[in-house]
């Protein structure tokens, strides 16, 4: 059985009488275990279709799957890392996961979702941050934090949407490979669905990459690489090359279709 | 010696007097309050108009200022404020002591006013608990009721588009205009004071929260959705810490909006309190006791704004 199934799924906003379409007939599954990327440039729908699979909002058509039963609404089973401002500005970084976990686990006592709380902010490197306010912390710890906080709140199903894409390029190395490297030390393997636009991050981190446009996906690959990874040894390698390319191409065949088929010099 | 050279040496000159000027500028600046003082000082015991009245709680109020002045030497604006009032000091000790034709009864002399403080003090303060009294109920329903609307009001489309507006109308209505008829009406002088000084205060705090509720980040709330917060833990861990910071920013005009509303209430109905002391005093023409009282209020009004700002250091630390 499919652990996330999407199947005919639309969506359409209605914003004051103009309707606007999100996604159109989309269809993909993700199996337990499997990091799934899905890759696309601004406004392909691939924000809406994790908002779908976060609960945020309900497909207007098809059906929204997790282990074969519809699902609605959010859910303790999904944990979410977004871009921006997932963290609350009033609590410190270890009350943000400790908050977190008491949500999760409500029958904690708050010594000891402190402590766990205080664990995962080592896992993710931030011991010696943990009574730093938000505004105290760099964007790409603040990063770390929220991803403290899922990870601690132990979700089934990850969801990220482009959880790295306002990091600098330094940091945002550093914190692919501490993604990694936590989940590979989850004791059950969490199913990921990771949103970006970055081509070489999708190869690096996942098992399959979903190239979205036009509102649904358009095309689907399997990244041949065994665990665990290593950044150079891929970025060396001709697959790397030959899947880069693929992908590459697929962006610029949408931007061919969107200026009316004439050839693109770059 | 060459031209240049003597050109040099008058620069320097030049510059060494600048720094000089400079420096006795500073001088005068650190000692000027301490000269004012002397000089009031020399007033006081000069002999006036005003020779019978105990010259304590003036004295007193006088070494507060030189020893905070004292305390505090580093501090540019401790020293021009305490220049500003030894003049201002000064200015009335000699217009109502020094100065011919004086009317101790219309302009009391400073150590008139400030006696009323040392022999009054019980009444004094009998009257700042009774009002404070008033202020805190009033302020507290105040508040958890306009806090409590203002998320309710501020979450739910339906209530914002409704209550906002006729909100906006009801609220500009000075409050102090209520309290004839609340007098007239409610059962007591108490409850009547505690619905103005309510309304004075609930309408700011209430469209405070409404409005700050409806521009929450929507990124915040998704946040907050997606972890599955329960209603008590979505109220208590993320609306309200977010309206506390523009909470607290509005207090100190509340307070001061309440302690006006009060004060003049006060003066209609009551038979305690700030108001009434200054009242019942300008009707027996005892304009010494009126002023005493008018500094009292300006004190407390300010203590309790002070104590606003401590309060807001210590709960919004995250900004």
């Amino acid at each position: 059985m499919h652990k996330i199934e999407i199947s005919n799924v639309s969506l359409t906003y209605n914003d004051d009488g103009t309707v606007y379409n999100a996604l159109d007939q989309m269809n993909f599954s993700v199996e337990p275990g499997e990091f799934v990327s899905i890759i696309g440039s601004s406004g392909c729908g691939k924000s809406s279709t994790l908002s779908i699979l976060a609960g945020l909002r309900e497909p207007t058509e098809g059906q929204f799957l997790i282990d074969g039963n519809v699902s609605h609404g959010t859910g303790r089973n999904r944990g979410v890392v977004f871009q921006h401002y997932s963290l609350f500005p009033w609590m410190t970084a270890e009350e943000n996961v400790a908050f977190g976990i008491r949500q999760a686990f409500p029958d904690t006592t708050e010594k000891e979702a402190s402590d766990i709380a205080r664990a995962y902010l080592v896992k993710v490197g931030l011991e010696g941050f943990e009574e730093k306010y938000p505004y105290q912390l760099s964007g790409g710890m603040q990063q770390r934090t929220a991803i403290a906080r899922t990870l601690a709140m132990q979700p089934e199903i990850l969801l990220l949407d482009e959880p790295f894409g306002a990091i600098d390029a330094r940091n945002r190395i550093l914190l692919q490979d501490l993604l990694l490297e936590v989940l590979s030390k989850e004791k059950e393997q969490k199913t990921i669905v990771f949103v970006t636009h970055d081509i070489d991050e999708a190869i690096l981190l996942s098992d399959r990459i979903l190239f979205m446009d036009q509102k649904h996906i358009l095309e689907e690959f399997y990244v041949p690489f065994s665990r665990p990874r290593n950044r150079e040894q891929i970025f060396q390698s001709q697959e790397y090359i030959r899947m880069r390319q693929a992908l590459l191409s697929c962006f610029f065949q949408g931007i061919r279709d969107k200026i009316g088929g004439e050839e693109v010099v770059l | 010696m060459t031209t240049a050279a003597l050109q040099i040496k008058k620069g320097i000159s030049i510059s060494c007097l600048a720094t000089g000027v400079v420096k006795a500028v500073r001088t005068i600046q650190w000692i000027l309050p301490h000269v004012l003082f002397a000089v009031l000082l020399t007033l006081i015991f000069t002999p006036g108009a005003d020779d019978s009245t105990p010259k304590g709680a003036f004295l007193a109020v006088l070494a507060i200022g030189e020893t905070a002045l004292l305390l505090r030497r580093n501090s540019r604006s401790l020293n021009d404020i305490m220049v500003i009032l030894y003049l201002l000091f000064i200015v009335w000790e000699i217009g109502t002591t020094k100065a011919d034709d004086v009317n101790l009864i219309l302009y009391p002399s400073p150590a008139k006013v400030f006696d009323v403080f040392a022999t009054d003090w019980p009444k004094i303060l009998d009257g700042i608990r009774s009002s404070l009294y008033l202020l805190g109920v009033g302020f507290t329903a105040a508040l958890i009721l306009g806090v409590l609307l203002g998320i309710a009001t501020g979450s739910v489309a339906r209530l914002r588009d409704s209550l906002l507006p006729l909100a906006k109308v009801i609220s500009p209505i000075p409050p102090i205009i209520y309290t004839p008829y609340a007098v007239a009406v409610l059962p007591t002088f108490e409850i009547a004071s505690i619905f103005v000084i309510f309304s004075s205060i609930f309408w700011q705090i209430y469209i405070q929260v409404a409005l700050s509720v409806s521009s929450i980040d929507q990124k915040l709330l998704d946040s907050a959705k997606t972890m599955n917060l329960s209603a008590a833990a979505m109220f208590f861990h993320v609306l309200w810490p977010y309206c506390l910071p523009n909470i607290m920013k509005t207090l100190p005009i509340s307070v001061a909006n309440a302690f006006m509303v009060l004060t003049a209430a006060e003066m209609i109905g009551a038979t305690s309190g700030l108001g009434y002391f200054v009242r019942y005093y300008a009707d027996f023409a005892d304009y010494t006791r009126v002023i005493a009282g008018i500094f009292l209020i300006g004190i407390v009004v300010s203590a309790l704004n002070y104590g606003i700002a401590g309060l807001e250091r210590k709960v919004v630390r995250w900004h």
